[in-house]
């Protein structure tokens, strides 16, 4: 996009533009996650550093409210699908996904599939 | 699911375990059912306060070495309770006190989510009400039960510090994890039952004021149980009535 084309945009419309964008790498992430394309240094890092230890308090009072809010609805519920915890947020679900998808790279909440739905977990058990 | 209560302060010494404690007893001699847990690792009280030498810690829970059943001491056949009342301690020999300031955050991650699944076993098994006696201040044992709680009492004492501290703790842990929480105004100049009062925006329950004989009192008996018109049991009567409201609006 070019320079006078964002200063013509309302704030809002940037950040909308934004999210967008950030939407489609999420998308993008997860086919490459579950096509299992390995994705260098980054990846190997969250896994030997961060994967297997989960989510500690200290640090969840010092991510940004968004997420905050998201892993304490998941605290709540043990697990849950995106569509579960947009409903107690009030955000749209895509959001809630994006967000989800998020701390599972952070390698704080866990992701598994059941049936054809995809549940994320803040505990290991299944 | 039964109710989660944290008692906690911003500063050590305000009466967190001596209101913890009688709280606990009045509920369960009301007849729910009660359960006492030690979260303050750093400085355990409940088994010197009830003379408890279990088999089991409930660092040993922590370290993955036994089930959250198998810590409980029950004290109802002793203090002659309506409802069970049962008691996890924790370890407050010097060595196991030191090496809860050796573990990690890796550990405490995992503490945490032991604690959800502790919470878990522990209604399942007819526990109406946990409550949870916390050490003073942001430690992460302390933090964890904050964390876990459905209510949090924040035991005040009438001083600057106390109030300070307080405000900071209320913004930074309590608000950040959207706790329903209220204020005990403890070692008070004054008794007050039934104003409704307020400090740092947050309704406080009730000011209770210091009284000597509470100070000497060791609890093996706790004063709610041997002494129904104390001052002291006329405001944890008011501290349970406003739990009870919480259990029956949720
Ligand atoms: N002899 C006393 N009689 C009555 N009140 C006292 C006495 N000594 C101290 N206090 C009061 O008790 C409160 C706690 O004291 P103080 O903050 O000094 O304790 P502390 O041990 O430093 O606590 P912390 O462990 O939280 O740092 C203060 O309000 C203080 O004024
Ligand atoms: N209202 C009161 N009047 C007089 N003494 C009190 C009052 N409330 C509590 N106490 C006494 O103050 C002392 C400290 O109380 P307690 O151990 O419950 O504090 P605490 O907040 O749990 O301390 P810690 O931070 O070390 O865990 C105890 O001896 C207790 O009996
Ligand atoms: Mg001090
Ligand atoms: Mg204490």
């Amino acid at each position: 996009m070019r320079n006078d084309q964002i200063e013509a945009m309302s704030e809002k419309q940037i950040l909308q533009e934004i999210l967008e964008v950030l939407v489609c790498i999420d998308k993008k992430i997860d086919y490459m996650v579950s096509k299992n394309t390995t994705i260098p240094e980054t990846r190997r890092m969250y896994r030997n550093e961060m994967l297997s230890s989960g989510l500690d308090v200290m640090t969840l009072l010092s991510l940004p409210e968004h997420l905050r809010t998201t892993v304490k609805v998941l605290f709540e519920k043990g697990s849950a699908t995106a569509e579960d915890i947009s409903k107690i947020t009030r955000k749209e679900r895509a959001v809630e996904s994006g967000y989800l998808n998020q701390l599972v790279r952070m390698g704080y909440v866990n992701k598994y599939r059941r049936g054809r739905k995809v549940y994320f977990s803040i505990t290991d058990d299944k | 699911m039964g109710v989660t209560v944290a008692v906690h302060s911003s500063k050590g010494g305000t009466g967190k375990t001596c209101i913890a404690t009688n709280i606990a007893a009045l509920l369960s001699y009301k007849g729910y059912n009660v359960c006492l847990l030690d979260m303050d690792l750093k400085g355990p009280s409940l088994s010197a306060l009830f003379n408890l030498y279990p088999k089991r810690w409930f660092n040993d829970y922590l370290d993955d070495k036994c089930d959250i059943e198998n810590i409980f001491i029950d004290l109802s056949p002793q203090l002659k309770t309506k409802g069970r009342f049962i008691i996890g301690s924790s370890n407050p020999d010097i060595v196991a006190v030191r090496k809860i300031f050796d573990v990690n955050r890796n550990w405490q991650a995992k503490a945490l989510k032991l604690l959800l699944d502790a919470k878990k076993s522990i209604f399942m098994n007819g526990t109406d009400i946990l409550i949870l006696d916390t050490g003073a201040g942001i430690e992460f044992e302390s933090v964890n039960a904050i964390a876990v709680a459905d209510l949090v009492l924040s035991v005040i004492i009438p001083n600057k510090i106390s109030y300070f501290s307080t405000e900071q703790i209320v913004k930074g842990v309590y608000m950040m994890l959207e706790k329903k929480c209220y204020l005990i105004e403890n070692m008070s100049s004054v008794y007050n039952l039934s104003e409704n009062k307020e400090i740092l925006g947050i309704p406080v329950i009730v000011s209770i004021p210091c009284i000597c004989d509470i100070l000497s009192n060791d609890c093996t008996n706790p004063v709610s149980l041997t002494n129904p018109n104390h001052i002291f049991t006329q405001s944890i009567k008011k501290i349970c009535s406003t739990i009870e409201e919480y259990m029956y609006d949720k």
